[in-house]
């Protein structure tokens, strides 16, 4: 019996998230009601010329800065020719023979310390298409199809891996740290189920050891980060399955059915066509200066794997605090922004690691960000550093408030009379009618068992309902015993 | 002289003198377009107005293939019936701008895909110098128009002498300047790495009066030349010296004896008098350029028609089952059978690694070929003069864009003007210069037009004089 090992490459396809499409004007706002965002252009009407939107190029360059690519000096467009009705002008401008960006890797964490370098074959930059809605399982038995063009022309780049991924969870690592990389460098939203991170992913097995290619098989319709990890998973299962059996693994395109879970073969991949590729007439070639591609390197922010040694050299945090922390770009921004109000990095890096992550995880792997701006967070560690309220009452009744409601923790405390009595006048009579009604346990703790002072600590908390504020109460009780 | 058949400079002049107004200069044109019937127009532009700028109240044709805000616009296909833009062409926006009366948009051959006017699916079109005869193509409405003095002047796309032969078969001159010069946005194409926006008019002071209007680089055509022209106008006029390519050897074998003895007796007779220096060249490469040319067309065509497949405008198939039925009946019965021939050669062509390799590379490699010969040639000359066509209009022997297409390969300027008469028909000479040098190229032309004075050697043949 074989041990396979899998042989992934990916090829994602990320929305840039330009203000305008690549060739037009038009707002690229996600969600507008159908066929309000076109144009004569970006609709392929009669006569209509496309003009390049710098932006998409600058996007580009800084993607494939981020990625470690080298970067096209000289470039230009292809037109890519096909049928279908979402495609108006029956040809896809892209870029075939000369991609903006070669030769890059992405650096990404395996097992609890380790990191691996996956290739970046190529990221290019075409225009996206327009979307179709078919009434019917596909659009050649289709009663009708609707079509809606908003879409079409929003400025796209394809990133394509070498095949170096060798597991599921490998292909989701490094699909989470490319999308953090994007977001860092604000060239993408990177939102999956929007649409504006899309992946297909090609695999083969081979046995272990071996350094031939099998036959592989690429996977479409991946439509969230564990979709990836599960179609492959059941990928791997499958042509592990086929060979072991000596059956051969069909070189073809594959759909993953999300509910069933399993992937189902589409179309035979020698049916592809040739795309009748050649140069666009209508763009001019693209010639960047070194001057140019050093400015874009400029403009760029700091990358994750900076910022994480940043953190723990300038805020002393374990690496494992660190990279948490800057695995996600907002994350990373919260923790900084937090520290800047209240400075124990330490303590504001638990924080988050435990309490805050709680709620950005219960958003799902699409999580918008965080749910409660820093200055809220710096109030409420102010607050119980003060002794206003207790760690306990912070973690269970005020942040899950804050979080709902967005009210500030103050406010909370205020409203749930959360605030700890700190008035020792307020609490002599309780302190006094507790060790009165424990006189065996005042003896114990005069007798040197200094441990029953909890419960007497305990025993105010109960009457005053908790807010009595605990040190101040130990403080107290030592107080009167002493006399 | 009444005012249709006036040139734009005529125009002009008269209206400053106070001679007639504008509305009197569109009423005339008018008048004309409905009393002679050469079928130049597929449909006048019924809110044409003439308003105030340099070019107040030129009546002015504009091929079907320029888009009109408003006015249907078909570039002479079945497949674009009813087809009204929502947009302006650039250049159509320019000369409302500048005060011109966008009279109509004229016949053309669909998509401008043939030189053949006869190719024409809109209806046939005169010659105005002889019923019957042809007025080349593929702009033959708007050169007609012209010549019929149904407008002053008119701007058409040419890939490869689409405006240069019609006004050699018409007794006009036909004008492409440098590629990327006037703006393509709005303009129909085919194969819009070899077109160019062509001018026809009566004199080449109208052609400078039009360019100086028409150039400079537009945000929307990626392709457009930035920099701006001196004054045309202000530098016509003065004669150069200057070196001039000929290639009698060349000429000699594509062209008919008639046509090669005109030439042969212009560039004998004028050139000491305008100062130029006569030198022979060689030009062994017009038939490969020609091929070349022609299957780069077919190559663009294949990929820039794609886009008519009845989903959102145009001609659309009745009753299709499914989509592949939609796309290919509404393509079948949409486009002529040129256009089909020309989408099969360039699909043929692009449709597979060998055929690409040995067809479109191939000529991608010519057309680099050629184009380098050009830059070896401006080495030894200012300016080229060649035949415009091998033949005179309706002979149909020799491909006519052998002497025209290879400027378009290279995106160089080149001009046409009539130069004498043979049988009753207009013999027109090109002349090209290097990529940027109108100026250069439209001073000669002026000094050589004043050396032909065509308006006098006409012999009553046109209805044009
Ligand atoms: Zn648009």
């Amino acid at each position: 019996m074989h041990d396979f090992e899998a042989v992934i490459g990916l090829e994602i396809h990320v929305e840039l998230s330009t203000a305008s499409k690549i060739f037009c004007s038009c707002p690229t706002t996600f969600g507008a009601e159908v066929n309000t965002q076109c144009c004569p252009v970006c609709l392929g009407l009669p006569g209509t010329l496309p003009a390049l939107n710098r932006k998409a190029l600058e996007y580009t360059v800084k993607a494939g800065l981020a990625l470690n690519c080298q970067i096209a000096r000289h470039t230009w467009f292809d037109r890519k020719n096909y049928f279908y009705p979402d495609l108006p002008k029956a040809y896809q401008v892209s870029q075939q023979d000369a991609p903006l960006c070669v030769n890059g890797y992405l650096e990404i964490p395996v097992g609890d310390s380790g990191t691996k370098k996956v290739g970046i074959n190529r990221v290019h930059l075409e225009e996206e298409v327009g979307k179709s809605l078919h009434a019917g399982e596909t659009i050649i038995d289709a009663v009708y199809s609707l079509l809606d063009y908003n879409r079409a022309g929003i400025p796209l780049i394809e990133i394509v891996t070498q095949p170096d991924i060798r597991s599921a969870e490998e292909a989701q690592t490094f699909l989470e740290s490319l999308r953090n990389i994007l977001r860092y460098i604000e060239i993408s939203d990177c939102k999956m189920q929007e649409g504006s991170l899309r992946c297909d992913a090609n695999i083969s097995l081979r046995p272990k050891g071996s350094t031939a290619f099998g036959t592989k098989t690429e996977i479409k319709n991946l439509n969230s980060f564990r979709a990836v990890r599960r179609a492959l998973e059941y990928e791997i299962k499958r042509q592990a399955g086929l060979l072991r059996d000596g059956l051969p693994v069909e070189p073809e395109t594959r759909h993953w059915d999300e509910q069933k879970g399993v992937t189902v073969a589409m179309r035979s991949k020698e049916q592809t066509s040739f795309y009748r590729l050649f140069a666009d007439p209508d763009l001019v070639p693209i010639d960047l200066s070194a001057e140019w591609i050093q400015q874009m390197e400029r403009e760029l922010p700091e990358l994750p794997g900076a910022r994480r040694e940043r953190f723990i050299d300038e805020y002393g945090l374990p690496e494992y605090d660190a990279r948490v922390l800057t695995a996600a770009k907002e994350m990373a921004d919260f923790f900084e922004e937090v520290v800047k109000g209240y400075n124990d990095p330490k303590t504001v890096s638990n924080w988050i690691m435990t309490e805050i992550l709680r709620y950005v995880k219960e958003q799902g792997e699409e999580a918008e960000g965080i749910p409660l701006p820093p200055a809220s967070l710096v109030e409420l560690l102010q607050l119980i550093e003060g002794g206003i309220i207790n760690r306990n009452q912070a973690k269970e009744i005020v942040l899950p408030e804050m979080v709902a409601s967005g009210k500030a923790p103050r406010q909370i405390v205020k409203e749930k009379g959360l605030e700890q009595i700190s008035d020792t006048s307020q609490l002599e009579g309780v302190v006094a009618s507790v060790l009165e009604a424990n006189p065996d346990v005042v003896q114990d703790y005069l007798g040197g068992k200094e441990k029953v002072m909890g419960f007497l600590v305990g025993q105010v908390l109960k009457e005053t309902k908790g807010k009595a504020n605990p040190r101040l109460v130990n403080e107290m009780i030592r107080e009167k015993l002493k006399q | 002289m009444t005012i249709a058949g006036m040139s734009v400079v005529e125009i002009l002049e008269g209206q400053q003198r106070g001679e007639f107004t504008p509305e009197e200069v569109l009423r005339a044109h008018l008048d004309r377009i409905e009393g002679e019937d050469v079928g130049a127009f597929l449909r006048l532009c019924p809110a044409a107005s003439p308003g105030p700028g340099p070019l107040q109240g030129v009546p002015v044709a504009l091929g079907d293939e320029v888009c009109t805000e408003g006015v249907e616009t078909t570039a002479g296909s079945r497949i674009l019936a009813g087809f009204v833009p929502p947009y302006q062409a650039t250049l159509a926006a320019k000369l409302q701008g500048a005060g011109a009366a966008v009279v109509g948009k004229t016949n053309l051959t669909e998509f401008g895909m043939s030189f053949d006017m006869e190719d024409a699916l809109c209806g046939r079109t005169q010659n105005p110098w002889r019923s019957g005869t042809t007025p080349g193509g593929a702009a033959g409405g708007a050169a007609a128009a012209v010549a019929a003095g149904q407008a002053a002047a008119a701007v058409a796309a040419d890939t490869g002498g689409d405006v240069r032969i019609p006004a050699s078969y018409c007794g006009l001159v036909g004008f492409t300047p440098t590629y990327g010069r006037i703006s393509r946005y709005g303009v129909i194409q085919h194969a819009p790495s070899l077109t160019q926006v062509g001018l026809l008019a009566r004199k080449v002071r109208d052609i400078a009066l039009l360019l100086q209007v028409l150039a400079g680089e537009d945000p929307q055509d990626h392709t457009s030349l930035p920099g701006t022209l001196p004054d045309l106008l202000a530098e016509v006029g003065e004669p150069q010296p200057l070196r001039i390519g000929i290639a009698p050897g060349a000429y000699k074998s594509w062209a008919e004896g008639e046509v090669y003895q005109t030439l042969e007796r212009l560039w004998q007779e004028t050139a000491a008098q305008l100062g130029w220096q006569l030198v022979e060249v060689d030009l062994p490469w017009l038939d490969l350029a020609q091929i070349a040319r022609r299957l780069i067309a077919a190559a663009e065509s294949s990929s820039t028609l794609g886009r008519y497949d009845g989903v959102r405008y145009g001609y659309r198939a009745k009753d299709a089952q499914d989509m592949r039925e939609l796309f290919s009946r509404t393509r079948a019965e949409g486009f002529g059978q040129v256009v089909k021939g020309e989408i099969l050669l360039g699909t043929y062509i692009l449709g597979d690694k060998d055929h690409y390799e040995a067809y479109y590379l191939q000529a991608l490699r010519a057309r680099k070929l050629v184009y380098k010969s050009w830059q070896g040639l401006w080495q030894e000359v200012d300016l080229l003069l060649t035949p415009t066509t091998p033949e005179l209009a309706g002979r149909g022997k020799t491909p006519p864009e052998i002497f025209t297409g290879p400027s378009n390969l290279a995106g160089l300027p080149a001009i046409s003007l009539p130069c004498g008469l043979v049988d009753g028909l207009p013999v027109g000479v090109q002349l090209i210069a290097p990529a940027g040098e109108e100026g250069r190229l439209l001073r000669a032309a002026d000094a050589l037009e004043k050396m032909i004075d065509f308006a006098s050697s006409r012999n009553g043949g046109g209805q044009g004089a």
